[in-house]
């Protein structure tokens, strides 16, 4: 695995980034397909086709997309808790693919993980002193004395009082674990949070609350946070800039505003147009798009623009050619055809398109 | 204009030629560890022919079981079901047996619950799953019953109905599964179908062409839909009436616009404002403070005055208040409503 050099950082237009925290590079992810009997070795599906972004200190990207699109993989292959087959990770600058297990080991304590579900990302059989002192045996080495406080500060931080360490997981509701799986994270101090459907499990309100916290935490130590979630409306809340995926890559991105007032890729639209607003007025005068069948099969991609499949305004282009990202109006960027030809929106929003020009496309 | 009518009478249309299913002071016990609690507790409300009831509350707050009690569908031996009045049409449920009341699901009440994977048979094909309905409530042949699955599954929006009828569970996403759920109880033209979370364990895209279903299907066939769910963004978009659970309690009840923009009952005032809204900038989210009240140990008083901010020394002692009629439409269960003038989404 040859650490991809940065000049090569114009995956998606961008030049590269020396402020970036967290530069990632044509990242891909794959797995061995699936062998039958009698037939050749299939080619290995790539679940995380070719992905690149920026991370900046004290921003939250947003990583939104259908299940199957490849966000959580990005995600554990940025973290290398699965191995990337190709691409580049760079942390202030570091290069992580490569990095012999020792010093990735030291490299992870700026880079931790938090998962959605909070029953089984906690041991049972250990005491919460014992699971949030794990990171700090591992990292810091503190003595006793020491780690007791340290474990006491984290649980108030996290908004639960001290006491609460000498007791085991299956007393705490699934609000307070995720409390809990977030002190453990931030207890050897990293810099940046992968936080993966972390607020999906919840009730709306322990949901608000849980956020709430991240919210107080990036502002208080400066975490930088990449948020992985299906629920749009928590994204557009919590995220300073949001990428789009589709089967794999990343579609479009853009700041948060941008990319949900603004949608400049047809998918982005549908998927925005698919969630349902909580007030009857608004939602019942909406235009609504809904899209035909299902993602297809990641191992199976579709020729041309992936989305071709189930795009409202396709045209003959999107079939045979790969569109090529360009920049967007404000903010960021989009893979689109329409942007340079047919329409020729140049970035603008594919709203300005209008219902006129979709067309139903067959399941 | 305001009375109270104890006990908790069932909101509602009043013309009862029109009613598919009547309730009256549901009452749903389970054995726990520490002996038998209340988890629905006086449950009252009618669902009119061709409407469309939303019943929305937080996890624990008793929708779901008040759902599965009307349907027979609570395990017998930790469960215990009470009621006034229990009515599907004219089928008094409350007097049926188990095997009654086999014959009353299907053609009468009908299920589609949230896990489509765990909900079908993963060891026969789908569509002998369809046809064992048809062939169980109608007495179809087997040709027959094969014939109309096949056309279920066609109506359901299954792309190849004849191939997908002689495959299995697992050969379907999830999307596709959900449709065969829906086939299978739409299969008997049921008078009631209770939708149990059908579009929560779904992406979006996929979620939206089933709620788009559901409602031409509703169109076409004029049944009585309850849709319990905790996403008011799903309730808005197809409940016509909705009623609000709380610890195990109808809280407040309502047609779908005014419960939205005038709530009557704080707890609704704070699940509308702890909604993130995709449609509009960041602002601040609210959060209902503290949690639930757990089964077995309810808050004296207005069961949800803890974490009430308007509560004072009314609500915190005595019995639970009442549910109150505050016109032909509008309930609710805040014994401050008089003196409150709550907030609503636009």
């Amino acid at each position: 695995m040859s650490p991809v050099d940065t000049d090569k950082g114009a995956a998606n237009g961008t030049a590269p980034d020396a402020t970036a925290l967290l530069q990632v590079r044509d990242l891909v992810v794959s797995f061995p397909g699936r062998r039958r009997p009698f037939r050749a070795a299939p080619p290995p599906l790539r679940a995380v086709d070719g992905v690149s972004f920026d991370l900046h200190e004290g921003e939250t990207l947003g990583l939104v997309g259908e299940s199957g699109c490849g966000k959580s993989t990005t995600a554990r292959g940025v973290m290398r808790l699965i191995e990337p087959a190709e691409g580049s990770v760079r942390l202030q600058g570091r290069e992580l693919l490569g990095l012999p297990p020792k010093q990735l080991r030291a490299a992870r304590r700026d880079v931790q993980m938090v998962f959605q579900d909070p029953y089984s990302s906690l041991d049972p059989s250990m005491l919460i002193r014992e699971s949030i002192g794990e990171p700090l045996d591992v990292h810091l080495q503190l003595g006793r004395q020491e780690k007791a406080e340290r474990v006491g500060e984290l649980l108030r931080r996290v908004g639960l009082p001290p006491e609460y360490m000498m007791r085991y997981p299956h007393e705490f509701s699934g609000g307070q674990r995720q409390r809990l799986t977030i002190a453990r994270a931030i207890a050897a101090d990293p810099k940046i949070l992968v936080l993966d459907e972390a607020v999906s499990a919840l009730d709306v309100s322990t949901q608000n609350q849980v956020i709430g916290l991240l919210e107080e935490l990036s502002a208080a130590i400066g975490l930088t946070y990449l948020f992985i979630a299906h629920d749009l409306s928590v994204v557009r809340h919590i995220s300073d800039r949001v990428a789009v995926m589709y089967l794999g890559q990343i579609v479009e991105h853009g700041d948060a505003a941008r990319v949900f007032d603004s949608p400049t890729h047809p998918y982005t639209e549908a998927l925005l147009s698919a969630v349902p607003v909580p007030s009857p007025r608004v939602q019942r005068s909406r235009e609504r798009i809904v899209l035909s069948g299902d993602p297809p099969d990641p191992s199976r991609v579709p020729s041309g623009c992936r989305f071709h499949t189930r795009c409202p305004y396709v045209m003959d282009l999107c079939r045979t050619e790969v569109p090529q990202p360009t920049r967007a109006h404000g903010s960021g960027e989009v893979a689109c055809h329409l942007h340079t030809s047919g329409p020729t929106l140049a970035g603008a929003s594919v709203r300005s398109l209008g219902a006129a020009r979709r067309q139903r496309v067959p399941a | 204009m305001t009375q109270t009518l104890p006990p908790s009478p069932a909101p509602g249309p009043t013309t009862d030629t029109d009613t598919t299913l009547l309730v009256e002071d549901l009452v749903v016990e389970v054995l726990t560890e520490h002996g038998w609690a209340t988890v629905v507790d006086g449950v009252s409300f009618r669902v009119a022919r061709g409407e469309t009831l939303g019943i929305v509350g937080e996890s624990g707050s008793g929708k779901s079981v008040t759902c599965l009690s009307i349907a027979g569908l609570m395990p017998a031996r930790q469960t215990r079901v009470r009621a006034t009045t229990l009515r599907v049409l004219d089928h008094d449920l409350t007097a049926l047996t188990p095997k009654q009341m086999d014959d009353i699901r299907g053609p009468r009440i009908a299920m589609i619950f949230q896990e489509p994977m765990t909900s079908l048979n993963p060891a026969f094909t789908v569509g002998d799953q369809i046809a064992e309905v048809l062939r169980r409530h109608e007495g179809l042949s087997r040709r027959a019953a094969r014939e109309r699955a096949i056309a279920l599954l066609d109506r359901v929006g299954v792309p190849s109905p004849e191939r997908r009828y002689r495959q299995y569970p697992f050969e379907f996403s999830g999307g596709m599964r959900q449709r065969v759920m829906i086939a299978i109880a739409l299969a008997c033209h049921p008078d009631v179908i209770i939708a149990d979370e059908p579009t929560t364990a779904l992406d979006v895209t996929v979620q939206a062409q089933i709620l788009e279903l559901l409602r031409e299907l509703q169109r076409e066939h004029g049944m009585s839909v309850i849709f319990i769910t905790h996403d008011l963004g799903v309730v808005a978009d197809v409940c016509d009436r909705v009623l609000v659970m709380y610890a195990g309690q109808i809280v407040e009840g309502a047609p779908i616009t005014e419960l939205f923009e005038q709530p009557r009952h704080p707890y609704m005032e704070g699940l509308l404002a702890a909604m993130p809204r995709m449609d509009q900038p960041a602002g601040e989210l609210a959060s209902i403070p503290g949690h639930p009240p757990r089964v077995g140990a309810m808050p004296d008083g207005c069961r949800f005055h803890p974490r009430c901010r308007y509560a004072d020394d009314r609500c915190t002692g005595g019995g639970s208040p009442e549910l109150v009629q505050l016109g032909p439409t509008h309930s609710t269960r805040c014994l401050r409503h008089p003196e409150l003038t709550l907030r609503g989404t636009p």
